[in-house]
């Protein structure tokens, strides 16, 4: 099977790893047609990281989910790690995500009947890694759980299960790495260390961050800043 | 590989987290209930098919007017089947210079193959079972001679050329079947003597029977041998279920109610499969979605979820065959003293059957939700609320009535059972479903919605219309089904043995010469008999429909109306209608039409025939044609051991023909006694006791009902695991929703409130549903299937409504009152 990335990695170093051109969204709502993105560009290139900020509602998650391929624009085209999204059916987006892409969800979205240990082998047993287990502890390690592995989420507490969910986007090494809010339930030194692991996995395998976030000092250390307004993106 | 280990290590979650619990319970009582019917109902049939084979003395009987061909001894004997032989003719027997036209039977050893003889020594005494067949130069006789002859048991009497001692009375003859009101008095020697009476002489009118028994793949090898050869052969072939219609009414009845119990625990263990999948792909449906946001195709995901079912229908599968495997055991060992003989072990079938059972139930009640996780879009990593959609209600559906169709092959073997059941419950579920949804719109008006207490309650089942709409249809399939079961099969039970009353007639007095029957009605009436009604009786053979001449051959593909058309009708005449003679077709004659030359046929026999309204049948009646246009068809219920006819005419088509009367009575046995005086004032007459034939039939029905009852059991089980199922299905989200308001500060009170009032209307108007539902199904049940009267019962509605209000009320709130003791802290947190 194809290798998605693979060829980039090879030609294009230091190209870009997603691009968004005119990306728009929009859904029929009670009132009508509500717009969430209007007519959004975007270019991020191999081991920059980027923070989008803005109001609530004005659709950071909405753009989040397209650039990584979960959902489709009503318009426009975006490509990911050298693979066009749209035109592209389900399976095959599943399958450019599958080990090189990982995602912290706002809502966390740990599995409920998998301890924390297991959502964090999860994305590698996906992608068809081997030493799985071992591999999951070291992470634990690293964000300090490891003494919470066995245990299911909804023994963890709004902190603990983000950092799970954290790990488990960290777990395949991903060549890019979106997160949806990930410092939003941490307190300050905690999530200094989770902002510290996100900027090192940058620094050792030069993966592309994309953060959506609230918190200005870490908007402030990322390479670009946009701001999302109505369903506007602008740089900040 | 991969996916293997996955599937394997989601398994074992799912054995921790008890994620699949309730689908896998569901599927156990599903497998255990059909296993266990299944095993169950096999083995009383066989023991049901043998106590039935004993009105034939065999399980295959083979019949000729010529001597038996070699070829067809030969074949029984290859295959090893048991076998005997008997001759029948009429004769007359001779004592002291008396004369008396009897029916002789000569009989070979090991006769009957099935059932036994009962030999006594006085009439009406003490019955035992013979064991074995006359000795050479004994004679076994009817009872009947003892009046007519003035023989006891050590009297000498002459048939043909010989002289036979009577040895015992001949109390029951499991075979006298046949023609009922023609035989006269049966006496009984060995098959070995027979040559010596020089009776059987080339021109006499001997029927030559060659009974067969045997395992059931040799019997059917047999039949199958003989069925292409018996026109060349000039035999008939005879099985169980072209004997003596009341035993066949009786067999088809008990297999038809255990048939069906064993169905409704299919529907009702695929109903509760299908609400437990449905919770079980809502749950599924997050973690598909973040599986492939992590980059797993929908391939994979759908394909790890179908193994994980795949695997627990193995094990709950394996489990439940197990039980009921044993529980079967169980049930037998209960109901071995109801039967004569051993009940036979069982066959192996229903075991396949069960574990494809597991696999036909999950594919087709569960398959349609889960392999919606295919669906689920990824963005509902992002956003909740993008649910899974329903699958569509046509695959939902072709899924459910392929799994039943394929299920109803093993259970039912009856079509017209299956597809009554299937209608009915798709169609009671189509109505369950419109009329919740209804309900659910007119409750959206209820005025002044309240966020607690009991209006929240109701209200809540409104937010809820969707779900609430669907625990309303499996919670009312589920009361119909105990209803079903509780009520209704009581009352069609009740209803079928009404139709032989303890004082059901008992004894028949045929060949009444018609002057002396305002006497032998006085007779009767001085024994206490009050209602024996007398009939004249005209035997006739068929010769013409609508002018062109008829034979039995005309009918050879079907052996009974072959027979039927080869020998002699009864025929009688009326001028009213009978009360238990429903006309379905036509008219009675009224007025005028009297006057006419009009035909009132059976509703079997016209089909038999091919006959209906305004055809034309030809009788030869002593040597006369009689004609008449069929005015009605009505229905006769043979089973009641009243005299019926196949054909009654008016009278003015019939009264110038000699006829015979003929009455039927019940008279207590101890009283029967009695008769023999008659016997002596009216020597011509026949009085024939069936009292054994009726203690048979009855016997049949007791067992019927009895093992009915204990496979209904099951079905009750499976009917509690649906409603179980469906409060289960919205535990989770009733318990959060509790939790969060009591986090907003409403009283543990108000709570209750709410969750007795919603789940009390939930039971009420599943109750009102489900009552109804069984009534219509208890209506169709008894009408089209089991030709019963049926009384629509008020309690029906009183229990359904009762059940469902208090049932359901309490089933949900216990299952929900967890809120209540937990602090709505931990609640939340799940
Ligand atoms: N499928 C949908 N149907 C209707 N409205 C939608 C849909 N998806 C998103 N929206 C709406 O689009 C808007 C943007 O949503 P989005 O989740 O992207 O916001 P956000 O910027 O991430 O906000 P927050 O900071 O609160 O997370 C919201 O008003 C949301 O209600
Ligand atoms: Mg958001």
């Amino acid at each position: 099977m194809l290798q998605p990335g693979e060829r980039i990695t090879n030609h294009l170093p230091a190209e870009a790893v997603l691009t968004a051109k005119h990306v728009s969204k929009t859904v029929a709502g009670p009132g009508g047609e509500l717009t969430i993105l209007d007519c959004v560009d975007l270019e991020i290139s191999a081991g920059e990281v980027v923070a989008i900020t803005g109001p609530s509602g004005s659709g950071k998650s909405t753009l989040l989910g397209i650039l990584a391929g979960l959902d489709l624009p009503s318009e426009g085209a975006v490509q990911l790690l050298g693979h066009a999204l749209v035109g592209s059916d389900e399976d095959e987006r599943a399958a450019i995500r599958a080990g090189k892409v990982g995602f912290v969800f706002q809502s966390f979205q740990l599995l409920p009947s998998f301890t924390a240990l297991e959502n964090v082998m999860l994305p590698m047993e996906l992608a068809g890694l081997p030493n799985t287990r071992q591999q999951a502890q070291d992470i634990l390690q690293r964000i300090g759980l490891m003494d919470r592995a066995a245990h299911y989420p909804a023994q963890l507490s709004g902190g603990e299960q983000q950092r799970v969910a954290l790990a488990r986007a960290f777990a395949v090494k991903p060549r890019i790495l979106f997160a949806d809010e990930p410092t939003g339930n941490l307190d300050g030194a905690t999530g200094a260390r989770v902002v510290q692991q996100m900027f090192d996995l940058r620094d050792e395998l030069g993966t592309t961050l994309v953060l959506v976030t609230h918190d200005a000092q870490l908007a402030s250390r990322c390479d670009k800043r946009y701001e999302m307004i109505s369903g506007r993106l602008m740089a900040a | 590989m991969r996916v293997l280990r996955f599937v394997w290590q989601a398994i074992q979650r799912d054995w921790k987290s008890g994620e699949l619990g309730v689908l896998g319970l569901a599927l156990v009582v599903a497998v255990a209930s059909v296993t266990s019917v299944g095993f169950f109902t096999d083995r009383v049939s066989k023991a049901m098919q043998l106590q039935a084979s004993t009105l034939l003395a065999a399980d295959l009987l083979v019949s000729s007017s010529e001597p038996i061909p070699s070829e067809i001894i030969q074949k029984a004997d290859e295959l090893g089947l048991l076998t005997a032989e008997t001759r029948e003719f009429p004769s007359v027997i001779v004592k002291d210079d008396e004369t008396q036209l009897v029916g002789v039977k000569a009989v070979s050893e090991y006769y009957p193959l099935r059932g036994q003889l009962s030999l006594t020594d006085q009439p009406f005494g003490d019955e035992r079972p013979a064991g074995k067949v006359p000795e050479s130069g004994n004679i076994w006789i009817d009872p009947r001679l003892v009046g007519l002859l003035d023989l006891t048991v050590g009297d000498t009497l002459q048939l043909g050329q010989r002289e036979f001692t009577v040895s015992a009375l001949l109390a029951f003859e499991p075979d006298r079947g046949g023609n009922m009101f023609s035989f006269a008095p049966r006496v009984m020697f060995h098959l070995g003597d027979l040559e010596s009476t020089g009776l059987v002489t080339f021109a006499s009118r001997v029927a030559y029977h060659f009974l067969l028994a045997g395992d059931a793949p040799q019997l059917a090898t047999f039949s199958r041998w003989l069925e292409p050869r018996k026109g060349a052969l000039n035999v008939s072939l005879n099985d169980v279920s072209n004997a003596r219609p009341e035993m066949r009414v009786a067999l088809e009845r008990s297999q038809s109610f255990l048939g069906l119990a064993a169905l409704v625990a299919v529907i009702l263990s695929g109903a509760a499969v299908a609400v437990s999948a449905q919770g079980f792909s809502t749950k599924q449906a997050t973690a598909a979605a973040v599986m492939r946001s992590f980059g797993a195709s929908r391939h994979f995901v759908l394909l790890t979820v179908c193994l994980r079912l795949l695997v627990i229908a193995m094990f709950a599968s394996l489990l439940g065959s197990g039980i009921g495997f044993l529980v079967q055991q169980l049930l037998t060992d209960m109901m071995s003293n109801l039967f004569v003989m051993s009940i036979p072990p069982p066959s192996l079938t229903p075991l396949l059957a069960g574990l494809l059972t597991g696999f036909i139930t999950l594919v087709g009640f569960a398959l349609p939700p889960v392999v919606r996780v295919r669906q689920v879009p990824v963005m509902r990593v992002l956003r909740d609320d993008l649910g899974i959609t329903p699958p569509s209600a046509w695959i939902v559906t072709l899924a459910v009535l392929a799994a039943i169709g394929i299920l109803m092959v093993w259970q039912a073997n009856s079509f017209v059972l299956a597809a009554l059941v299937i209608t009915g419950s798709v169609g009671a579920l189509v109505a369950l479903g419109i009329t919740g949804f209804v309900l659910m719109l007119l409750l959206k008006r209820f005025p002044g919605s309240s966020l607690t207490g009991w209006r929240f309650g109701l209200t809540s089942l409104v937010r809820r219309s969707q779900g609430s709409t669907l625990q309303m249809a499996a919670f009312g399939l589920g009361l119909m089904a105990l209803l079903l079961l509780s009520i209704v099969r009581v009352d069609v039970l009740n209803a079928w043995q009404r139709e032989l009353p303890d004082d059901a007639p008992n004894v028949f007095i045929v060949n009444i010469k018609p002057e002396d029957a305002e006497h032998v009605k006085a007779y009767l009436a001085g024994l206490g008999v009050e209602m024996a009604e007398l009939y004249p009786m005209i035997r006739g053979r068929l010769v013409a429909i609508n002018d062109q001449p008829v034979a039995g051959e005309d009918y050879s593909s079907d052996p009974e109306t072959e027979r039927l058309v080869s020998r002699e009708f009864n025929l009688s005449y009326a001028d009213k209608p009978r009360e238990d003679n429903p006309v379905i077709e036509g008219e009675w004659w009224r007025g005028d039409d009297r006057m006419k030359s009009l035909f009132s046929v059976e509703k079997d026999i016209a089909e038999r025939l091919g006959v209906g309204l305004g055809d034309r049948l030809t009788f030869r009646v002593a040597g006369d044609e009689v004609s008449a246009v069929i005015n009605n068809i009505r229905e006769v219920q043979w089973d009641s051991f009243r005299v019926n006819f196949f054909v009654v005419g008016t009278p003015a088509a019939m009264e110038a023909y000699p006829a015979t009367v003929i009455t039927s009575f019940y008279l207590d046995k101890s009283r029967q006694g009695e008769l023999a005086a008659l016997i002596k004032t009216f020597p011509g007459i026949t009085v024939i006791d069936v009292d054994a034939l009726i203690q048979r039939v009855k016997g049949m029905m007791d067992r019927a009902a009895s093992s009915v009852e204990y496979v209904f059991l099951f079905t009750l089980v499976a009917g509690i695991v649906v409603l179980l199922a469906a409060v289960q299905a919205s535990r989770g989200e009733r318990v959060k929703e509790a939790a969060l308001l009591r986090a907003l500060g409403a009283g543990r009170y108000k709570i209750l409130q709410s969750l007795v009032a919603e789940f009390a209307l939930l039971g009420l108007i599943a109750g009102l549903l489900g009552a109804t539902a069984a009534g219509g199904i208890g209506w169709l049940l008894s009408d089209q299937v089991f030709h019963l009267k049926y009384d629509f019962n008020p309690s029906l509605w009183i229990v359904g409504v009762s059940a469902g209000v208090v049932g359901i009320g309490i089933a949900g709130v216990m299952a929900t009152r967890s809120v209540l003791a937990v602090s709505p802290l931990q609640s939340l947190k799940k």
